[in-house]
């Protein structure tokens, strides 16, 4: 066997440690299952006490009749955005450096959705009335709306998560044979749909990618516009607001980013992904999060500033509550330490590293949770006749079941990371190729511009090649 | 802010001025009653424009003009019971006065007209009772906004969201026909 390039040794590093997941399982993962399983079935027990005695056993009432349920809804759909949309949005604009979290955010936008989905279901006192929606449901209703364009999103989720996702299904199919499950090799065989690299296979994938890049960025944008209209199409203050789609949109999309760099440190400590996830990918997502932190205050400020301005009754009320009142320790978190700190520690060079932007990821999806629950609850405080405001305060049953569905999130993804690469392995290995090949040709172009003249000149040498072309691998295996 | 001082100058003597005539004028007991009478039609349709009318006159029946008379119904929501306004009006010479008023329910409505007093008359309250039967629907059933075949575009819009999953799908079909008949010398793998 003779020497190998750096570009081959970089894929074969990368292989091994992407499959690593599939192949080695330690104690902690069943700990960690195990412990995940548990607070699931603890959320699906509340689940069941809900569904025998009624709605009852939740906090809510006939005035304040969407909490925790409707607030987590919100909350995931927009997780859920993190994904998709970035991942489409880096792809449309050939960012390279998003190879290696492309997969993890695709991945997140489908649990996150699957999750998010139920949580209107488990609002329902009677979810078999479900279908009273497909059966009776009318188009003027916004809620029929968000069942299309939510069923469209994850169907175009899962596509997309799907495509990329086949060179590297061929791959464990090829590479992990031995030791393997039967379901598991057989499973790698039918998902990777006969894949073998050939130029036309490759035509067709990128096609097939090219396309759903470019839809699913409208679909997702359309998605949370259509959850804000849920809210949006009633005449209750702070709810009836014009901008409300496009303020759930940068919400979505702010709260996704944190929860791909969350997820990003969380596996890259767990799988050892140092060399492919660099502190790099953290500070541009981490610039990408202070950009929303601007485009959320420039909504807020917008938001306040143009009503309070109006003043009436009702927003008055709701100024009172959210600066002073019952919702103002939520706000205020929500404002110092979701949006303003989170900026600091992007902003501060001294704090913007792997640690401080996942503080600043940490503090963004706990200020979007507390924003997301005054939004709901802080809706529907809002009086509309004469009489007192109404209180409302989530039982055991809702916050069990708020557990259960962040540990049916996690444990999806705690699964999904035992069946398919969570990074894209050929995406790095073809991204890696391309700067081998481009660096050379960039210190090349250095060189002849700074190269001495006169004399020196013909002493002067050309710099190392960086990679041994002849051995560089390509898309889906084989030798250049 | 000359014409704004002596405005407010003239208020305050105003104010003054009502003060001393409500001092110099007798006590609610000692007030000459008043005497209220509400004219509310017997029958009517959810939906339906009435005129409710409403006379005050002193114990003598002589016409109270100039004075304020409110028009209520008694209603009841949540628990709370009470009246709500449906308007005001001021008696004419003949010491009547009236209000247009659509009921927007079936069944029985009680209505109220009420007085509430001045210096130199005491309050008076006079009550009905109107037998609504039922009448066309009262929500508008189009929507203020109507854009001629929105639905349809929007029907399309998604059709075609719809299309292009499937022609991936066919795409994927077509890889996974190629990966079946590939030459050997166009695998890569």
């Amino acid at each position: 066997m003779g020497a190998i390039g750096p570009v081959e040794a970089f894929r074969r590093r990368l292989e091994e440690r992407a499959l690593a997941p599939l192949t080695r399982t330690g104690r902690g993962y069943y700990l960690l299952v195990g412990g995940l399983l548990l607070v699931v079935a603890w959320g699906l027990y509340a689940y069941t006490s809900q569904l025998r005695e009624g709605l009852v056993v939740t906090g809510m009432r006939d005035r304040i009749m969407w909490g925790l349920y409707i607030t987590l809804f919100v909350l995931f759909i927009g997780i859920s955005h993190a994904g998709t949309l970035i991942s489409a949005i880096l792809r449309v604009t050939n960012a390279g450096w998003r190879a290696p979290i492309t997969r993890m955010a695709e991945f997140i936008t489908v649990v996150a959705l699957m999750v998010g989905a139920l949580m209107p279901l488990v609002d329902l006192g009677r979810p078999d009335r479900i279908l009273n929606l497909l059966l009776y449901g009318r188009w003027q209703s916004p809620v029929v709306w968000d069942l299309l364009s939510i069923t469209t999103y994850l169907t175009g989720s899962v596509i997309y998560l799907y495509l990329p996702l086949i060179p590297d299904l061929a791959l464990c199919r090829d590479r992990l044979l031995q030791g393997a499950p039967r379901w598991r090799r057989r499973f790698f065989r039918v998902a990777s749909l006969g894949w073998r690299g050939t130029p036309r296979q490759r035509r067709l994938l990128g096609s097939a990618i090219g396309m759903m890049m470019v839809l699913i960025i409208p679909v997702a944008v359309s998605v949370h516009t259509v959850v804000s209209w849920i809210f949006a199409m009633t005449l209750r203050e702070p709810w009836d607001n014009p901008m409300f789609g496009a303020y759930f949109v940068a919400g979505a999309i702010f709260s996704g980013i944190a929860g791909i760099i969350l997820l990003m440190a969380l596996l890259r400590k767990i799988y050892r992904f140092e060399e492919y996830i660099t502190a790099r990918h953290f500070v541009n997502l981490g610039y990408m999060l202070g950009a929303f932190v601007l485009i959320m205050i420039y909504f807020n400020v917008s938001e306040y500033l143009t009503t309070g301005y109006k003043m009436n009754e009702e927003v008055a009320f709701h100024f009172r509550q959210l600066f002073a009142g019952e919702l103002a320790p939520l706000y205020w978190f929500y404002l110092l330490g979701g949006l303003l700190v989170p900026g600091l520690l992007i902003l501060l060079p001294a704090t913007r590293s792997v640690a401080g932007i996942v503080t600043a990821a940490v503090l963004v999806t706990l200020g979007m949770w507390a924003e997301r629950y005054f939004i709901v609850v802080g809706g529907l405080r809002v009086p509309l006749m004469p009489y007192e405001a109404a209180s409302y305060a989530p039982t055991w049953v809702e916050w069990s079941i708020m557990a259960g569905a962040f540990a049916g999130f996690g444990l999806i993804i705690a699964l999904f990371c035992k069946l398919f690469p969570l990074i894209a392995v050929w995406e790095v290995a073809e991204h890696h190729e391309e700067e081998a090949v481009r660096v050379p040709r960039r210190v090349a172009l250095a060189w002849a511009m700074t190269r001495p003249e006169g004399p020196e000149r013909a002493g002067a040498e050309w710099p190392e090649p960086v990679a041994n072309l002849e051995d560089t691998p390509v898309l889906g295996g084989g030798r250049r | 802010m000359r014409p704004l001082v002596a405005g407010s100058r003239i208020a305050s003597l105003l104010a003054l001025a009502t003060l001393s005539v409500a001092g110099l004028a007798p006590s609610a007991g000692e007030r000459p009653e008043t005497l209220l009478d509400l004219r509310v039609p017997a029958a009517a349709n959810a939906g339906e424009e009435l005129e409710l009318r409403a006379r005050l006159t002193d114990a003598g029946g002589a016409p109270i003009p100039g004075v304020l008379v409110g028009f209520y119904s008694l209603a009841e929501f949540a628990g709370v019971s009470g009246e709500v306004m449906l308007g005001e009006g001021v008696t004419g010479a003949d010491g009547v006065t009236t209000l247009r008023y659509v009921p927007r329910r079936e069944g029985e409505i009680m209505l109220a007209a009420r007085f509430p007093g001045s210096p130199a008359h005491g309050p008076g309250r006079a009550m009905g009772t109107l037998s609504v039967g039922p009448g066309p629907p009262l929500y508008r059933e189009t929507p203020w906004i109507r854009v001629p075949g929105i639905v349809w575009a929007l029907v399309a819009l998604l059709s075609a969201v719809w299309a292009t999953y499937l022609s991936v799908m066919v795409l994927l079909l077509l890889i996974a026909r190629d990966g079946r008949v590939a030459a050997p010398e166009e695998v890569r793998r």
